[in-house]
């Protein structure tokens, strides 16, 4: 899937997201803190959670994909606006759900379904009434021409900053059992934890592993070793020993240090994770990376930059406001981002006259973005 | 005449030098990009402090500079000295500062030299 433009309102929160059209790899959305970045990564998320289900209160969405086999779609539509009745400090986590008053999904320019209000045309054909509160794609899943679309969007993956990754996973047999037989493809499509993909990836696809291995000796030149393993009796506390029975860890062996390193660094793990995930993410999809520098030291950003830039096959988007990734990626991948009140516009660094061969052009963003609330063209 | 300005400060600079430049040389107009100079017109900005200066910002300037192809302020003054030299006594005085400074250099190295 690449994502060739998206358009994004929200209305309870009067969020605005002028149309953006993105670049087919790497797009790097750049810009002063508080601007908007994370938002519209999360807007972009929030297609596939309307995918499959969803509801936003007062969200409108207009958007165009491309699918693998090129087919270019048209997905847009409309939530009503309900006037929040849950008090702020209620605890009730749960909102009631908003109807879609109105939404269209277009292949290759021609219309397969039409809904407005309760009434949906299905390839010119209406449907018996169905919820209101879902979008075609969920609700027609089964259909033919609605499967693919469903599993592009399936495929737009909100990365893990590294916060979350978790050191020690419990891997039941029966998962490896479940992919001992099964294909390299059908591991990257899983929802499985990373770790546990990992784990699995060393078990039945060592030479899979080599790869990751490999790039995360580029980026730690001192690393001989990685291996991904359960944790043997004599780690356990005898306490917690039936717990942990089936807990996976990831130790290191250095080079000139006769032992294994069961703790690795927090820096390390995250690296390992992060390159997993670059590898171990299903075909064409399009990965959602916010903050790009806090999950890796500086050591790693231009490896795993590489990584992306050598995946031609994803659509990468990725958010940044370190000088030294700015810096580093060219600016014919930045997407500037600016916000007037709640109005978020994203330009390319050409609107902004930096060239894509500009040095250092960190510089000129920083100074661009100051001077643009008061001079003008 | 154009000019390229860099500066160092992180606010202060940037919001004090064009209001300078609107009494000291009312007809030097600042442009908001760096490709936009013409005639008479002035690009400033600031590379937020040191060390970015030194490691960022002339790497930035150069580039930039090479590729607009327009900024003549040296050039420009040259041109004035040899036109009328006489209101320019200071940078007469340095120029001639600049070469007895390298007359020196030259002969002392010769001194060297010979012994």
């Amino acid at each position: 899937m690449k994502i060739k433009k998206l358009e994004y309102y929200d209305n309870e929160y009067q969020w605005k997201l002028e149309p953006v059209d993105f670049w087919q790899n790497l797009n790097l959305f750049v810009g002063v803190s508080g601007v908007g970045k994370t938002r519209i990564l999360s807007a972009i998320n929030s297609l596939k959670k309307i995918a499959n289900g969803a509801s936003f209160n007062g969200v409108r969405w207009n958007t165009c994909f491309l699918s693998n086999d090129d087919c270019e779609y048209h997905w847009s539509g409309e939530f009503e606006t309900k006037k929040s009745t849950t008090p702020i400090d209620s605890d009730s986590a749960e909102k009631e759900p908003v109807k879609i008053i109105r939404e269209t999904l277009k292949c290759n320019q021609k219309t397969i379904v039409k809904r407005i209000q309760e009434e949906i045309i299905f390839h010119g054909q209406k449907t018996p009434k169905l919820s209101p509160y879902e979008s075609i794609i969920e609700l027609l899943k089964q259909e033919d021409s609605i499967i693919p679309v469903k599993e592009e969007l399936d495929k737009i993956i909100l990365a893990d900053s590294g916060s979350g990754f978790d050191k020690t996973m419990l891997l039941p047999v029966s998962i490896v059992k479940k992919h001992e037989n099964s294909s390299l493809l059908s591991l990257k499509e899983s929802d499985l934890p990373i770790l546990i993909k990992i784990a699995i990836l060393y078990r039945i696809f060592p030479k899979e592993f080599e790869k990751i291995k490999k790039t995360f000796a580029i980026i730690f030149p001192n690393v001989a070793d990685i291996k991904v393993e359960s944790l043997k009796d004599e780690d356990i506390p005898i306490a917690l020993s039936q717990l942990l029975k089936e807990a996976t860890t990831v130790s290191i062996k250095e080079k000139g240090v006769q032992n294994w390193i069961k703790n690795i660094s927090s820096g390390m793990f995250k690296t390992l994770m992060y390159i997993s995930q670059l590898y171990l993410s299903p075909d064409n999809c399009v990965i959602l990376i916010d903050e790009f520098e806090n999950s890796l030291g500086v050591n790693c950003l231009d490896s795993v930059t590489d990584l992306i830039l050598d995946n031609q096959e994803s659509q990468f988007i990725v958010t940044s406001h370190h000088p030294y990734v700015i810096n580093n990626i060219s600016p014919a991948y930045w997407k500037i981002v600016t916000r007037q009140g709640s109005l978020v516009t994203v330009k390319n660094a050409k609107d902004f006259h930096i060239s894509e061969s500009r040095q250092k052009a960190f510089i000129d963003l920083i100074n661009v973005l100051e001077d643009d609330e008061y001079l003008d063209d | 005449m154009n000019i390229y300005f860099l500066v160092e400060g992180k606010s202060t600079e940037k919001k004090i030098y064009p209001k300078w430049l609107e009494y000291l040389l009312p007809e030097l107009i600042r442009v908001k990009y760096h490709d936009q100079v013409q005639k008479n017109n002035y690009y400033l900005i600031s590379a937020k402090g040191y060390p970015a200066i030194l490691y960022d910002a002339l790497d930035n300037a150069i580039d930039k500079i090479k590729e607009t192809n327009n900024y003549d302020y040296l050039e420009q003054l040259q041109k004035r000295v040899q036109d009328d030299s006489t209101h320019l006594e200071t940078f007469q005085n340095f120029l001639s500062f600049c070469e007895t400074l390298k007359k020196s250099m030259v002969t002392n190295s010769d001194a060297q030299e010979q012994r």
